[in-house]
Parts: C-alpha cells; structure tokens; sequence
C-alpha cells in the first residue's frame, strides 16, 4: 500500500516539475547587452545568462561563488575578448571546465573581426585604466551588433552544427533588423547592407547620401532609422565621463571634445575640472553624457560650473528602465541626447 | 587658476567647517581612548545608506538616505556605549575594531544585492572636490547646533571621558552620557565622511589633538592649537593639490601626516637633554632612510623594466596569433579566429585586407570578382569601359545580372548601359525579373565584338 502511494506521489511529482528542453546549450556571456544577442541567433536552443548587469561597471567585477558555478556549467562563454573583462579569465580557471579556456571550442571572443578604436601605442598603467587591445566598450555601435552576432552563430554552430542552418537564419535576419533600424528600410533596399554598412564603418556614409540622386530625389532624403532620427546630432560637441561611446558618437558622427576623467579610470583632480570648464567654455559644449554607473552628482556639479545639460544614462542592456534588448539601447540613446541639446539651445 | 575660488573655495570652506568641530571631539577621542571610533562609525553609518538602497532608495544624496545612515549611527552609539566595560580586560578598542570589520563585511553583502558599489567606495576617499554650497550649508547648520549642545554640556563630556571611574562613583549614569555623547559624535562623522571621506575625517579628528597633547597639557590651549595646525594644513594642503593638480583629499591627509612629523621630529630635538646627540640621531635617520629609498628606487626600476617586457611580449603574441589565426586577441583577419578551422568564411566588415604579396596587375575580371560592395564593382566596371570596352560590357552585363546587386546600383548601371550602347534594352532597375532586357543587351555585345 505504501509503496504504491510512494509511487504515485513520485509519478505526480516527475509531472509537476518541468524538464528542461533536452537540447538546451548553457551560454555564458560577460555583457548583459550580449545576451539579447545570443538569444536572438540562438533562439529556442540556447538558454542565456549574463555575469555583468547593466548598472555595474564592467571593468570591476566581484567574482563570487555562483559566477564560477555559471560556468562551470557552461557550454559557451561568450566574452568581450579585448582586457575589459580582465576578472573573466581567473573566474574561467576557477571554474575548471576545460571547454571554455580561450582557444578551444567553448569560447566566443565577441569583438573578433572588429575595427578597435584607440589602440594605445604606448603600455603604461600610469596612463589609467588603458586598453592595450584598445577600446572595449563595442556594444555601444550598431555596426558592432552585427559583428558580435557573426561571431556568436560562430560558435554556435561549432557547438550544436546539426543546426547551423536555424543560427545563420537567425543571424541574417539579425542582420536586417540591424540595418532597417539602423538606416530605414527604403535606404537598405536601395543600397544594400553590404555597401552601406561599408559606407557607414568608413564614415562615408552621409557625405556620400548627400552626393546622389536616386529616381529624382536627393538620396538623403530615403535615409532613415536611427542614422536619420540622428542627423541633427552629427558635428555636436560633447564630453564624456569615461571613453564608453566610442563607437556610438563614431558612428552618428558627435564630436568628444573632452573627458571628464583626464586619464581612462583615474578620478579627475582639480586642475583637470578647471581646465574641462575652460575649454568646455570656450568650445561651446552643453552636454555632458555619463554611463549611470559613476557617480551622478559629479556630472551634476561639474554641468553645473560649466553651464552645460547632464545626460546620465544606462550603458547597456539593463542599465536603466526600459533599456531592455540590443536595440533599446539607441531608441533610448538618440532621442536622449536630441532632447539634450534641444534643452541646451544647441538644437 | 582662473577657476581656482570657483572649484576650491566650497572645498575649502568644507575643510573649515571639519577642523570646527573634528579638532575639538578628536581631543575626546584620545582622551578615550578609543582611536577608531570613528571609522567605526562611519561604517555603520555607510552600511545604513546601503540598506537604505536595499529598501529602494538609490538616491544617496537624498535626505531619507541620510535619515537610514543616521539611525544606523544611533543604533552605532548604544553599541559603543554598551560595550564600554568598568572592568577594562578587554579594550574598548578591540570592540570597536570589530565592528568596524563586520560592518564593512556586512555592507559588502548588502551591495550585492543592490545597486551602488559606488558610494562605498566613496565612503574611503570622499568626494570633498565635488562637494556643494548648499552641503557646505547644512554642515555648518549642524555643527552649529553640534557644537553649542558640546559646548553647554562641555564639563560632564570632559569629565566622563576623562574620568569615567570617578564618575561612576559619584553615581552619573555613565552609559547615557557616553550614549548621548557617541550620538552627538555619529552624527558629526556621519556628516563628515559623506563629502569628506574616512580617511580625512580620521586624520582631522586625530592629527590636531595628537600635534596638540605633544605641545600643551591644557585643554583649552590644546584646542587652539588643534584649530590652528588645521587651518594651515587645511589651507596649504589644498593649494599643493591644486598646483601639483593631484586629488584634494589624500593631499591634504597626506600633508598632515608630514605636519605631524616635523612637529614631533622638532619637539624630538628641542626636548633633548644634548641636542647634539639629538642632531646626530635625526641626522642618521635622515641617512638611512635615504639608503633604504635608494635600494627600493634601483629595485624598483628593474622590476618595472622585468614587468614592461613581459607585457610588451604579451602584445607581440597578439600580432603573432593575428597573422596566424589562432589566438583570440587577433585583430581582424577574420569574424572569429576559430572560423578558418571550420572553413566558414565571412565577410570582412572593417578588417583592413592582409598585407599582400607584391602581385602581378590583376585583370579587371579579377578586380570585379574580389569587389566585396556593389560600390567597389561598379567602380571597376567604370575603369574598365574606360581602358577595356569590351571586358567592360561584359562585367556590366555580369553587374546588371546579379541578384544581389541593390536597386541603386542598378540603376547606375542602367545609367551607363544608356551612355555606353546608347539604349537600355528595356532595363528596369526596380524589375524582379529583367531577363528579356539582359538578353537583348547580351545579343547587342555579341554584334558588336562580331562587327
């Protein structure tokens, strides 16, 4: 009698707890701006969990006992590959899971194949917090987005090739969706990702639009998604907390005329703010962008001084309200700084 | 220095404020014996703004951030109070330590959970640069009223701190005062370290009162001489920061720690029973000290130069990983260094071309099939119409055949087909299917090499 009920019980409670798909890959990955990433070309096949959150800087990072456990349970990790992460390869060591040690199979070095912005010629930790790969915070482009996505259908197909079809799939429509938000559907229907995207890396892409005529209209005109919503931005000056937008202001075509960190991770000092207020004065600069990790009364005090609009704002994924999947990102970020300026008078 | 009273002055007034009242509890402190006291409490006060985070709010500046880090402070002042036994086995101070690392410890699980590791950082060095007037304000408000309550009850502070036995036989209750007396010391600290940073507020609260024990047994003289030394420090500490431009706080800590010593180095030579002796000794100091920095500057310099190889070489494997696809620092020959094993092939979006062999000019057929963008192709197209007719309308054909040849460049093409054979053949652009039209124009190229 008591077996059969234990028997029972046991049935009712294998039904009760879901099993977890079979084919499920655990991917790892640093950023939480890689992860909508990885699950978009990865779909129903992978389950994704990032170590680093949107609101913490990802240059320190406190390695406690579940992000080792994370992955050593892995079967991907998905990291930025440049030193931002310099705690990734101890926690990689600690988790003892041979897989993912950089150079074999399980490791994805997302920023592969990239163009990196601000290689340093000389090596010196007195310069601050520098990169000797350069700058590390890729995410913060579209371009990059795509680049990332290339190099995670990369290693899921090594991982799981009986599917590799589904992940390039997922990766070309990735792509699109990239480019349609990116520079408007007219406009990749008429040019084509590839030239665009070229066009658009090399900086060559609105002087380029302005230069044609397509079925008798400037060319410019077609241009829009973010790439249009942004035009207004193109020349203005700003100043930076810390070099994180690199490759966003790069891309939109803003101007960095200073940092509010004379050297990348080292706090300012007082020289350094007075000469920041002279010359933000002088250039005209009324805005100020910072990652909502620093400090937000600093860029406060110092908008102040200098008469300039503060922006503080998520850097990735996760980093503020709403800032919830890759493309978040610039429908936050654009608007943002548009109505910035517009508050300085500058728009 | 023309921003020099716009960003040092709210600073500086801070700095005032602080040497105000710090000088003078600092006095209390080491009169109690109970040195740490404040780095204790600044702690429990830190740990209370981030539970304060934990409980939602992620402002720390905002006053009910501050209403957390202050009850946090009186909970901290019946602990210290408590915890100070007639019966002196175990020093207060090793209490007071102990607080102060578990505190810590407990405010780093706290941040775990929330956001904010920020301010716990801040909590060490302070922020006295960015401090505001409006801040400069509040603290002289309070210290204000801290100071007058420290004032009218000055004697029975100074007797319990001082004689605490006597007291007790006199029949004060000594817990209560010692607890009113930590309140009123919490919610100075608690003030303090937000802008000023634990290690300032340390070095006001102990630096003048040690200068001045060295120098006076009176108490009132010793408090002229706390505020004294702190104006001076205060003032040319923070014009050092400003002209060797390093941060304001450790400057000043820095500088007070130098006060100190000349001030007992001085007191060392001018209290000696031989002076001459007393010269000798410093002077040998003086000497060994330069040895020991000399054998740290020339051990130093060669671990440094050790140390900057191994980086360099670790660079140059980078280089070596590139050119030979293997390793993951690569830098851009490839979408992702492993691909070239699996044989996947991807564009290359922005990664400069390998440096190429010297090669033998490449035909425009070559050129056109190594066009990565629409772009670079039709540009081929172009040279070769120009240089080579023939090659050119067939590589135009080639352009206008190709599906993956984007409606903008189509119509290009279209453009030149109309320049070049002085028709388009029907030619639509915007056309899925342009057969008939590529026919023609086929057909037209065949009579023209024929003719």
């Amino acid at each position: 009698m008591f077996t059969r009920f234990l028997r029972l019980a046991t049935l009712t409670a294998c039904l009760l707890i879901p099993l977890p798909a079979l084919a499920t890959f655990e991917v790892v990955v640093t950023s939480s701006s890689y992860k909508p990433i990885a699950e978009y070309i990865g779909g129903d096949m992978v389950h994704v969990t990032n170590l680093v959150e949107g609101y913490q800087d990802p240059h320190l990072v406190r390695p406690k006992p579940s992000l080792a456990v994370l992955l050593a349970e892995a079967d991907l990790f998905v990291a930025t590959g440049l030193d931002l992460e310099m705690w990734a390869p101890a926690l990689v060591d600690q988790a003892n899971n041979p897989k993912l040690r950089s150079g074999q199979g399980g490791y994805v070095a997302v920023s592969t194949g990239l163009h990196i912005a601000h290689a340093p010629t000389t090596l010196d930790r007195s310069e601050g917090d520098v990169h000797i790969f350069g700058n590390p915070h890729i995410h913060t482009s579209p371009l990059n987005g795509k680049v990332i996505a290339q190099n995670i259908a990369v290693g899921l197909k090594r991982l799981d090739p009986p599917n590799a079809a589904t992940y390039d799939a997922n990766l070309a429509r990735f792509e699109n969706e990239v480019d349609v938000r990116l520079f408007g559907k007219e406009l990749v229907d008429a040019l084509g990702s590839k030239t665009l995207t070229k066009l658009a890396a090399t900086g060559k892409l609105i002087p380029f639009l302005e230069s044609q005529q397509y079925k008798g209209q400037p060319m410019i005109d077609l241009l829009g998604g973010w790439m249009g919503q942004a035009l207004p931005l193109r020349g203005k000056k700003l100043v930076t907390f810390h070099e994180n937008w690199t490759y966003f202001l790069e891309l939109f075509g803003l101007e960095v005329v200073d940092y509010m960190e004379p050297k990348p991770g080292i706090p300012p000092s007082p020289g350094h703010i007075s000469s920041l207020i002279t010359n933000m004065q002088e250039q005209d600069v009324k805005v100020m962008l910072a990652a909502s990790y620093f400090d937000v009364s600093k860029v406060k005090l110092v908008a102040e001084r200098a008469g300039a609009v503060p922006v503080v704002t998520g850097l990735s994924v996760g980093g503020q309200d709403g800032m919830d999947s890759f493309f978040d990102q610039f429908d936050i970020w654009i608007p943002t700084l548009l109505n910035a300026y517009r508050q300085a008078g500058q728009l | 220095m023309n921003h020099f009273w716009t960003i040092m002055s709210a600073p500086f007034v801070e700095c005032l404020i602080l040497v105000g009242l710090h000088s003078y509890l600092g006095l209390h402190v080491l009169r109690r014996h109970v040195i740490f006291v404040d780095l204790s409490l600044a702690q429990i006060a830190a740990l209370g703004t981030t539970v304060g985070i934990l409980f939602g709010i992620y402002d720390t500046e905002s006053p009910a951030s501050f209403l957390f880090a202050l009850a946090f402070t009186v909970l901290g002042a019946a602990i210290f109070a408590l915890s100070r036994f007639r019966d002196e086995r175990i020093p207060q101070e090793a209490f007071i330590g102990l607080v102060y690392a578990v505190t810590a410890a407990l405010a780093v699980l706290v941040v775990e959970k929330t956001k904010g590791v920020e301010h716990l950082v801040n909590i060490m060095h302070g922020r006295l640069l960015w401090v505001r007037w409006t801040e400069v304000a509040t603290a002289a408000v309070a210290y204000s009223i801290l100071g007058a309550i420290h004032y009218v009850f000055r004697k029975q502070f100074l007797f319990i701190s001082e004689h605490p036995d006597q007291a007790f036989e006199k029949g004060w209750n000594v817990r209560a005062w010692d607890f009113f007396f930590y309140v009123t010391f919490g919610f100075t600290i608690s003030i303090s370290v937000k802008v000023a940073g634990v290690l300032l507020v340390f070095v006001f609260l102990v630096a003048p009162a040690i200068i001045a024990l060295l120098l006076s047994k009176n108490i009132r003289t010793q408090l002229w001489i706390g505020w004294v030394t702190g104006v001076i420090v205060t003032t040319v500490g923070m014009s050092l920061s400003w002209w060797a431009d390093m941060p304001t706080g450790p400057m000043v800590v820095s500088f007070y720690g130098v006060v100190l010593l000349l001030v007992a180095l001085v007191l060392y030579v001018v209290r000696a029973e031989r002076t001459s002796i007393a010269l000798r000794n410093l002077g040998l100091g003086t000497v060994v000290l330069l040895l020991g920095g000399g054998v740290f500057w020339v051990g130093g310099s060669l671990l440094a130069h050790s140390s900057l190889a191994n980086i360099e070489q670790e660079v140059s494997f980078g280089d070596l990983g590139a050119a030979t696809g293997g390793h993951f620092h690569g830098h851009g020959h490839e979408v992702d260094a492993h691909a070239g094993h699996d044989g996947h092939q991807h564009a290359h979006l922005h990664g400069e071309q390998p440096a190429a062999e010297p090669a033998p000019v490449a035909s425009y057929q070559e050129l056109f099939e190594q066009a990565e963008i629409p772009m670079d192709g039709l540009e081929v197209v172009q040279e070769a119409l120009e240089h080579e007719p023939a090659t050119g309308l067939q590589l135009l054909h080639a352009f206008l055949s190709d599906a993956e040849t984007p409606p903008f460049y189509r119509s290009m093409g279209r453009d030149l087909l109309q320049e070049k054979a002085g028709q388009d053949f029907g030619f639509l652009p915007d056309a899925a299917d342009n057969t008939t039209a590529l026919t023609a124009f086929e057909a037209w190229i065949g009579e023209q090499s024929a003719g």
